[in-house]
């Protein structure tokens, strides 16, 4: 259940100009469909820690945008009023042995009143802050993120009943219940920051940090590493879908089994897994249930029941997965994973076996 | 004639005085003496403060120019989603000197150059302190900016951001010599800033004119006073941070490296201490032009003088307390953020309190709405709106949402180009008449102001938006479907409409310099002294100097009539003697003899970017490389038999009776003169702008060390085991240097009285005696080094250690050669009575290089036995 977002006026109106415009770019040269964004937006909360900081937003723009209104009409008045002064005139000096007794005061009451107002901002700041502090976390999701150039890990230990297992790029959470990410990073800074959810967190390196959220509507957020990290810090993005307990706990369930076997008879499909496991594939990633376990890479166990490949980069179709395996560097340019030499027919039977992958 | 014309005969020329009462050919003879050195040697050898600073002001604005160009180039390359008009990299590259060139080649220094112009016309001095270390500053900016940018256009240049975290700035990450280049730069720089500060510290506090107490200053020079102490304590933290980058990319130090003890964040509060200060070292002097501009555009003096000059003080000490609001999504602890969270917000009272004051001057006075008061009435849109946003970002929460996205990219600019850019225009347009000659053309000014406010906003604004929407920073490019695309589109057009605003000015400069109308001393009827002067002014700025009795001096002299005294008689017209006068209430102090022009300077500069560069491809370049630069400075100061000769027909010793008496000159002339020609040519401690540099330069090394010390016990606070697993070094050489250390201030302490006394034969021998135990503590100091037993790159302790060690062991060396230089010049010839003052300075620094020593001492070798 995708939730869009009501676009602000402004984008709605550019919109319309755009549409009568070109097409939608293209991406990588094939003929990809361009992917239809999921909402990434301070201003349109999904979870409590976003709604609290909307909340201070709304009371500190109320409280800013007067202060500002206010020097502006002062500065307008004063052009306003302007008696003009002739270049050379002589300057008015009856105040430097008279004091001003009335502008002082004036000027000496804003500024305590400026400073009350700022207290007060101050007061909000830190009960907010109190606030986020204060997330209830009972039977919380824990998660174990580990950013890395250009991609997410994401472990989650074993939970009740349900085992642990390793993903990438997209996280699935169950709505209403908090969930808490350790933070951590296997090479540069990254940060971690799912808007329409909570603010960000910095993933450091040698330092494990915490955030906790939770998602009160189902729906798919868009997150975005908010710290340069390197060439593709653009595009290094992920998913979190909310939705509902049960469907929460068949997602956990499927993603914590090996990959599905493959039938005998389905030649391409095994000659498919043979090139993977065999070409430099599994020197760098996992599909567990094979013999390739290469822990650099995303795991790959249960690659198609994500929607984007390459952090967010291209809609998950076979078409983008070969374009992805053929030349990395033309979609991501900058990516660490490496243009692999394999004949088009090995390609196809690549591709072939991934889509099983479910 | 002048004093460096071999003709010259001093004994005659040297009766010749300035003053109100002299002829009229003193006037050309002291543009003479203060005029540059023609030829091609003479423009290397320059040092007149307004050459110096018209060079300086070009050069910023050239590096301005360069980083708007690559604006623009950002920009168009992010008009549309999934543009490719750039590459990742480029982009980052991109980026990283637009940052880096705004900030470190811009912003910061075109407020020295300006002040460097301004300062002695507004103070009324004919100079600043120390003419050649101002021209050694730009000299050095120069090459460092250079660097940067050959480096870039080769395709080595930095791409890690002007901020350059590590650790993807550090040697794993960022191969190349790309961040080597660009921490280097960091140093030339820095080091540029830090000597213009002393200079321009110096000046301000030692060379104003007689009667312009503290009081009565013009609020620019507190501007630029309370900004260059903010330089001095500032600076050392980006200095240590880059060096110890450089370190751990070029020779294995683990400060950065968590598995060795390091830690990421000890780069991020290190840059911030000094990042967040310096957004204020940009804002502080434009709130000076404001100060300047806004009085004469509304006809009456500024409201609230004494207000200003607390709100300038105040927000310069609360910038230091702010900087971790940087560092919000960090794992900084959470209490530690509300704390900064409420200096951040706090910053804006000051703040506020100035913006009352002009607006009170505004709305009672009469306003003329010539370009120069355009520019300044920008500032309370647009500025006022980043100081909005500025504290929403103050507040942990809101930052966390907005931090690193278009949102702070808004912030950032709408405070530092509506605080800092829009009123450096408006001086642009104010003092142009004065550095030129001519006016401004004012259509083509109103153009470039609307063209200017109107293209801001429109490139700006949105970015607000943007960033709410979810758009992060730094990023090449964006996909399809986000809805960016429409502000991103509007973003750059307003960025072309800037580019646009700013030929205009180029346009209207180049025009204006040739076909102008011819201005006058003072075409806006202003009250500081500068505009008492011609348009433009004479190489020695005032004929007479003037004395002063008020605040706006020229509106005061315009109402009252010419007080008495009114001027200044007394010093050389054929030597380059100038005026000192007490700090606090600018009483005539004494005359020194101030140096002609020189090329050293400039072949210091060419020697310091040999080592600075030569520093990044091999490590030995950090020994030979400092023989240059030691031979060049010693060449420098080293004095000439001429300049002694000029210099001993003026000395006069300091003695407690001498002051400067009025005296009423001949009917025909103007004013009652006072008499400086008795007072002496120098005075001792903080009577001599040596002392002043000394003084500065203690600060500076204070402040290195103590962050040094910080560093160690912040590398100690995060590591669970300290210090790691090494042994500390054993206690023999370390406390046995110490101890000689501590007795060498004997034979320093009667050295200094020595020469107070003026004893040459007794302080020489004393200081000889210095200069051996020095040699003494060099010796022990390696033996020190073999018993660190823990190598720089074994770990962060092992690399703290020898830093800390390094650091006070480079001082050690300079003061030893200094103190040798000192002794030799005290044994052979040409002696002038000066020379013993450089004795007394020299033994002040002295005892700050052995007292500096002991917290090191305590922390290398104490700390780590009593509290592991």
């Amino acid at each position: 259940m995708n939730n869009i977002p009501t676009q602000p006026a402004f984008s709605r109106f550019a919109s319309v100009l755009r549409r009568t415009g070109r097409k939608p770019f293209v991406r990588g040269g094939t003929a990809a469909a361009v992917v239809a964004q999921p909402p990434q937006d301070v201003l349109h909360p999904a979870g409590v820690q976003a709604a609290h900081i909307l909340h201070l937003w709304n009371l500190t723009l109320v409280v800013c945008g007067i202060v500002f209104a206010g020097v502006l009409v002062a500065t307008l008045v004063a052009l306003a009023r302007n008696r003009r002064g002739v270049v050379r005139g002589p300057p008015d000096m009856s105040t430097v042995n008279t004091p001003e007794r009335r502008t002082r005061r004036v000027v000496v009451s804003l500024s305590v009143l400026s400073s009350v107002v700022l207290v007060g901002l101050v007061v909000a700041d830190v009960m907010t802050d109190r606030a986020l502090s204060m997330l209830p976390v009972v039977r919380p999701v824990h998660i174990k993120l580990t950013g890395a150039q250009f991609w997410w890990r994401a472990d989650y230990p074993a939970e009740g009943g349900s085992p642990g297992f390793t993903t990438a790029n997209e996280l699935h959470v169950p709505v209403g219940r908090p969930v808490i990410v350790s933070l951590n990073t296997v090479d540069v800074i990254h940060s971690f920051w799912v808007p329409n959810l909570h603010g960000k967190k910095d993933m450091l390196p040698g330092i494990v940090s915490t955030i906790e959220f939770r998602a009160d509507r189902a729906g798919v957020y868009r997150g975005q590493c908010a710290q340069f990290c390197g060439a593709e810090h653009a595009l290094m993005a992920m998913r979190v879908v909310a939705e509902p307990e049960h469907a929460y706990a068949a997602w956990r369930a499927q993603q914590a089994k090996p990959a599905a076997a493959v039938a005998d008879a389905d030649a391409l499909a095994l000659r498919g897994r043979q090139v993977f496991e065999q070409a430099s594939c599994a020197g760098c990633h996992t599909v567990r249930g094979t013999s390739a376990s290469g822990t650099t890479a995303p795991d790959l166990t249960h690659l198609m029941s994500r929607t984007t490949l390459a952090a967010g980069v291209l809609a998950n179709t076979p078409a983008n997965l070969a374009a992805w395996i053929r030349n990395p560097q033309a979609v991501k340019p900058g990516t660490p994973m490496p243009a692999v030499p394999l004949t088009d027919a090995d390609r196809d039977a690549l591709v072939n076996w991934l889509a099983t992958l479910q | 004639m002048s004093t460096v014309d071999p003709m010259f005969d001093p004994e005659a020329a040297l009766r010749i005085k300035d003053g109100p009462a002299a002829s009229e050919d003193v006037r050309a003879a002291l543009a003479d003496t203060w005029r540059d050195p023609p030829g091609v040697i003479g423009w290397f050898s320059a040092i007149n403060h307004k050459t110096i600073a018209r060079r300086f002001i070009v050069t910023t604005f050239v590096f301005f120019l360069l980083a708007g160009v690559l604006a623009l180039v950002m920009r168009t390359q992010l008009w549309r989603a999934d543009n490719r008009l750039v590459s990742p990299d480029l982009y980052d590259q991109l980026f990283t000197m637009h940052g880096t060139t705004m900030m470190f080649l811009f912003a910061v220094p075109v407020m020295q150059a300006v002040a460097t112009w301004l300062i002695p016309l507004m103070i009324g001095a004919r100079s600043v302190a120390f003419p050649r270390m101002n021209a050694y500053a730009y000299w050095v900016f120069l090459f460092g900016g250079a660097t940067l940018y050959i480096a870039f256009a080769l395709g080595a240049g930095p791409r890690s951001g002007w901020f350059s975290y590590v650790p993807l700035s550090g040697p794993d990450y960022a191969t190349g010599k790309g961040t080597d280049i660009w921490a280097q730069m960091i140093t030339f720089t820095e080091l540029s800033a830090l000597l213009e500060a002393v200079v321009l510290i110096t000046t301000i506090l030692k060379m104003r004119a007689p009667g312009m107490s503290l009081n009565r200053m013009p609020l620019f020079a507190w501007a630029t006073l309370v900004t260059q102490f903010m330089v001095l304590f500032a600076m050392p933290a980006i200095m240590l941070a880059s060096t110890a980058l450089i370190l751990d990319r070029l020779v294995g130090t683990q400060f950065y490296n968590p598995s060795l003890g390091g830690d990421v964040l000890l780069w991020q509060h290190l840059f911030w201490f000094f990042g967040h200060p310096e957004v204020y070292l940009i804002f502080i002097p434009a709130l000076g032009f404001m100060s300047s501009i806004i009085p004469t555009f509304a006809r009456r003096p500024i409201f609230g003088y004494s207000a200003m000059v607390l709100a300038l003080i105040a927000t310069a000490f609360l910038a230091f307390g702010l900087w971790v609001h940087h560092m919000f999504a960090t794992a900084v602890p959470d209490l530690g953020k509300s704390f900064f969270t409420a200096a951040s917000v706090m910053i804006a009272v000051p703040s506020g309190i100035q913006i009352y004051c002009w607006l009170a001057t505004l709305l009672t006075g009469r306003l003329n709405l010539k370009p120069p008061l355009l520019f300044t009435l920008a500032f309370f849109f647009i500025l006022v709106l980043g100081g909005m946003t500025g504290i929403m970002l103050g507040s942990v929460s809101l930052d966390l949402q907005v931090h690193d996205t278009y949102f702070v990219v808004a912030h950032l600019h709408y405070v530092l180009i509506g605080g800092a850019v829009f009123p450096l225009f408006g001086a642009f347009h104010y003092w142009f008449p004065k550095v030129t000659g001519r006016m401004l053309d004012e259509k083509l000014g109103h153009w470039q102001f609307w063209l200017f406010f109107v293209g801001f906003n429109v490139a700006f604004f949105p970015m607000h938006l943007l960033g709410l929407h979810g758009m992060p920073r730094r990023v090449w490019t964006y996909p399809a479907g986000m809805h960016w695309g429409s502000m991103n589109a509007l973003a750059t057009l307003g960025a072309y409409m800037i580019g646009v605003s700013v030929l205009l000015f180029i346009v209207n400069v180049v025009k204006s310099g040739r076909h102008g109308v011819l201005a006058p001393a003072d075409p806006w009827g202003a009250g500081t002294l500068e505009w008492s002067v011609a348009s433009p002014p004479p190489p020695h700025n005032f004929d007479v100097l003037p004395v002063v009795h008020a605040r706006d001096p020229l509106w005061q002299r315009a109402q009252d009539g010419e007080p008495a005294p009114s001027a200044v008689a007394g010093l050389s017209v054929h030597a380059r003697e100038v005026l000192t006068t007490t700090v606090l209430d600018a009483a005539p102090d004494t005359r020194p003899l101030f140096p002609n022009p020189s090329v050293w300077p400039f072949l210091s500069a060419v020697a310091t970017t040999i080592f600075f560069i030569g520093s990044i491809f091999t490590p030995t370049a950090v020994w030979w490389g400092t023989v240059p630069v030691a031979i060049a400075m010693i060449a420098w100061f080293w004095p000439s038999r001429r300049a002694n000769r000029v210099a001993r027909a003026l000395e006069k010793w300091p003695e407690g009776d001498d002051v400067a008496r009025p005296v009423q000159p001949p009917p025909v002339t103007r004013g009652v003169a006072l008499d400086v020609r008795n007072l002496p040519s120098f005075g001792f401690s903080h009577r001599s702008p040596m002392w002043w540099a000394t003084a500065g330069l203690m600060l500076i090394e204070g402040t290195v060390f103590a962050i040094a010390v910080g560093m160690y016990f912040y590398l100690r606070t995060v590591d669970p085991v300290w210090p790691l697993n090494a042994p500390p070094p054993a206690l023999l050489w370390g406390t046995l240097n110490t101890l000689v250390l501590v007795v060498s201030l004997v034979p320093n302490e009667l050295a200094k009285r020595a020469a107070q006394r003026g004893e040459r034969e007794s302080a020489r021998l004393w200081v000889a005696v210095c200069l051996a135990a020095a040699i003494v503590f060099l010796v022990l100091r390696g033996f020190e080094f073999s018993a660190l037993h823990v190598m720089w790159y074994a770990n962060a302790y092992g690399s703290i250690v020898w830093l800390l060690l390094g650091l006070h062991t480079t001082h050690l060396i300079t003061d030893t050669v200094d103190t040798a230089v000192l002794t030799w010049l005290l044994y052979t010839g040409p002696f002038e009575k000066k020379r013993l003052l450089d004795t007394s300075e020299n033994a002040i620094y002295w005892y700050f290089v052995v007292l500096s020593w002991l917290p090191i001492y305590v922390v290398l070798y104490l700390v780590p036995r009593v509290h592991p």
